[in-house]
């Protein structure tokens, strides 16, 4: 797993951690039950306050993506397979608006959007 | 607290090495003075060390720094009046060390060896001295006690010096003769005995005093 | 969870100076800076937690316990480092270890070792000899050879170079790998608990302006930028101190939400540093 902070960013600190362990998660790098360092260690590590990854920690407790062990420490939430599968669609989702609505912006037509989308598609 | 009597003799390992010349030094050119060279040598030196220890107190900020750690301020006080007897012990072995090694090389020099009297007057001295002088390092610190500590300095001297010649002067005064008539039938153990008293109730008088004045000091 | 320090309604009076009554709360498990220009009364209030200082009313509790009746066990917990150096510049780190060491009960010989080999301190070398920042490394190696439960720290990194103030931080964060330890620590170089303070307690003429989690700080906060036809009266009263020259105004306020909907747009409005808001606070009182 690879976390890296920007303290040029306008994202709080905590956020950028959040965004980066859900990424590494719906990505597949990290797995069901697989253990994350213990929050003093990943706030030595990246040299940032306990108080800002436990902040990251509970938010994604809260999002159901980790659990905590008291005691144990955290683990990454066995997923509800629909639901992770949901998750990540979400994703897919949201970028193609993205890509939309800059295409929308060039006044591209959806014919010429499908192309393009085509010719990423078998290129990968 | 045996500690802190240990870093007074660390701080100033050179200065304790200097008394050896110090000593010497009152040995050769207070020749004339005959007993009261053992005193007179053993308190000054003494003293100095006393001041020298408190001197570099201050200079490196050590209230601050003793004070923080798991010490009462109880400790530190009894610390530096204990001191003052174990310099007066240093000090007397150097001066024995002094005299054997006149003797052995047969300088020049009349040696007087160590008497049970010269030590008790040494010992009065220098607890009358450090007696004064520490309630006033306690309360104002360093600095602000350096005057004093000069004041008393000469005073010891001059007022020594000039008592024992007011005495010698106005030896046929009648209660000056009855006090040396007194002191003449008093043995060596009794003057002894006396002045060790003296010495205690002065010490007690004036350790309370520091105690009282350094508990309730902002470091 | 009982808090690590407490300090209530502190007051000391000097000639031209007191402390008002000041009042803040440290847990345990994590760092706390404390911030305040100079002459604000950090080391004040640091002297006084150390009973170096003879209070004029309030309570000072450390580990739980009141620092005065129990001064010598909350000592024996505390590890401290100074500005200035304050142990005795004639003596060697060993001679001076020697007479500190037997002081308290939980000395460890063996840490001592391990620190001096790791901060790459030499033994025989007189304290005076020492470099600025290696006087503060030998500090921190009597300070974690008794295994403190609390570090108090005043002005450790002024003077120092960047490279060993950053050193510094590390050893913090991994003191507070033990989550049972605090470390609480002045500065008014505030770039330094910019990444590791989990807490911030701003001092300023001898009174508290706040003690808070400095994500807390920092995410509320806003630093706004602007032209001045944007200023009315509404708008001059959400900042906490305002500057204004001849282009345009700059100035803090407490809400940068707020801020953001009210001038969306119109000003530019950034995350502040540490650094900012000491700085607007203390104008703007």
């Amino acid at each position: 797993m690879k976390i890296i902070i920007s303290n040029a960013s306008n994202q709080p600190i905590y956020e950028q951690i959040v965004s980066q362990i859900k990424a590494s998660i719906l990505n597949g790098e990290l797995l069901d039950a697989n253990p994350l360092p213990s929050i003093r260690n990943l706030a030595k590590e990246l040299q940032i306050s306990v108080i800002t990854t436990k902040r990251a920690y509970d938010e994604l407790e809260r999002e159901g993506f980790i659990v905590t062990v008291p005691g144990k420490g955290s683990y990454v939430a066995t997923q509800n397979k629909e639901l992770l599968h949901e998750k990540r669609l979400k994703i897919v989702e949201e970028k193609l608006a993205e890509a939309v609505s800059a295409a929308k912006f060039i006044q591209l037509s959806l014919e010429q959007l499908q192309e393009m989308l085509s010719l990423f598609y078998e290129e990968e | 607290m045996y500690h802190l009597i240990l870093k007074d003799i660390l701080v100033q390992k050179i200065m304790i090495m200097l008394s050896f010349v110090y000593i010497v030094f009152f040995y050769v050119v207070m020749q004339g003075a005959g007993l009261i060279i053992l005193p007179m040598a053993i308190t000054a030196v003494t003293y100095m060390l006393v001041i020298t220890a408190c001197a570099y107190d201050e200079k490196n900020k050590a209230d601050v720094m003793l004070n923080s750690l798991p010490l009462k301020r109880l400790h530190i006080v009894l610390a530096k009046y204990l001191s003052v007897f174990i310099y007066l012990v240093i000090c007397t072995v150097i001066y024995m060390v002094i005299t054997i090694l006149i003797s052995l090389t047969g300088l020049p020099v009349k040696v007087y060896p160590v008497s049970l009297a010269g030590l008790a007057g040494g010992l009065f001295a220098v607890s009358l001295t450090t007696g004064i002088y520490f309630p006033f390092y306690f309360k104002f610190g360093y600095i602000k006690s350096k005057f004093l500590n000069l004041i008393l300095f000469f005073t010891l001297y001059f007022g020594l010096t000039s008592s024992i010649s007011f005495f010698y002067m106005n030896r046929d005064v009648a209660w000056v003769k009855n006090l040396s008539s007194f002191f003449q039938r008093l043995s060596d153990i009794q003057i002894f005995a006396f002045l060790v008293l003296l010495t205690m109730i002065i010490l007690t008088v004036s350790f309370a005093l520091s105690l009282k004045a350094y508990q309730s000091r902002d470091l | 969870m009982e808090p690590i320090l407490e300090v209530k309604k502190l007051r000391k009076n000097f000639k031209g100076f007191a402390l008002k009554d000041i009042s803040f709360t440290m847990e345990k498990g994590y760092i706390m800076g404390f911030i305040g220009p100079n002459g604000s009364g950090k080391s004040t209030t640091i002297k006084l937690i150390l009973n170096l200082l003879r209070k004029d009313g309030g309570d000072i509790k450390v580990f739980g316990l009141d620092n005065v009746k129990h001064e010598i066990e909350i000592k024996n917990r505390i590890g401290f480092v100074f500005d200035e150096n304050h142990y005795y510049e004639e003596l060697t780190l060993a001679e001076m270890k020697k007479v500190v060491a037997p002081l308290y009960k939980n000395w460890d010989d063996r840490a001592f070792a391990r620190y001096m080999a790791d901060f790459n301190l030499p033994p025989h070398k007189k304290i005076k000899d020492l470099s600025k920042g290696m006087k503060m490394k030998y500090s921190l190696t009597v300070a974690l050879s008794h295994h403190a439960d609390l570090l108090i720290m005043d002005e450790p990194t002024s003077g120092l170079d960047p490279v060993v103030r950053s050193e510094l931080l590390e050893i913090l964060t991994d003191i507070i790998q033990d989550e049972n330890k605090g470390v609480f620590l002045s500065t008014h170089i505030t770039s330094d608990l910019e990444k590791i303070a989990d807490y911030i307690t701003f001092i300023n003429d001898g009174q508290i302006i706040f003690s808070t989690s400095k994500d807390v700080l920092l995410d509320q906060h806003g630093l706004v930028k602007g032209g001045k036809d944007l200023l009315d009266q509404d708008i001059r009263k959400s900042f906490v101190y305002l500057k204004e020259n001849e282009f345009g105004f700059e100035g803090l306020v407490k809400n940068r939400q707020q801020a953001k909907s009210l001038l969306a747009g119109q000003a530019l409005i950034e995350k502040p540093t540490l650094e900012d808001i000491m700085l607007y606070y203390t104008r703007g009182l």
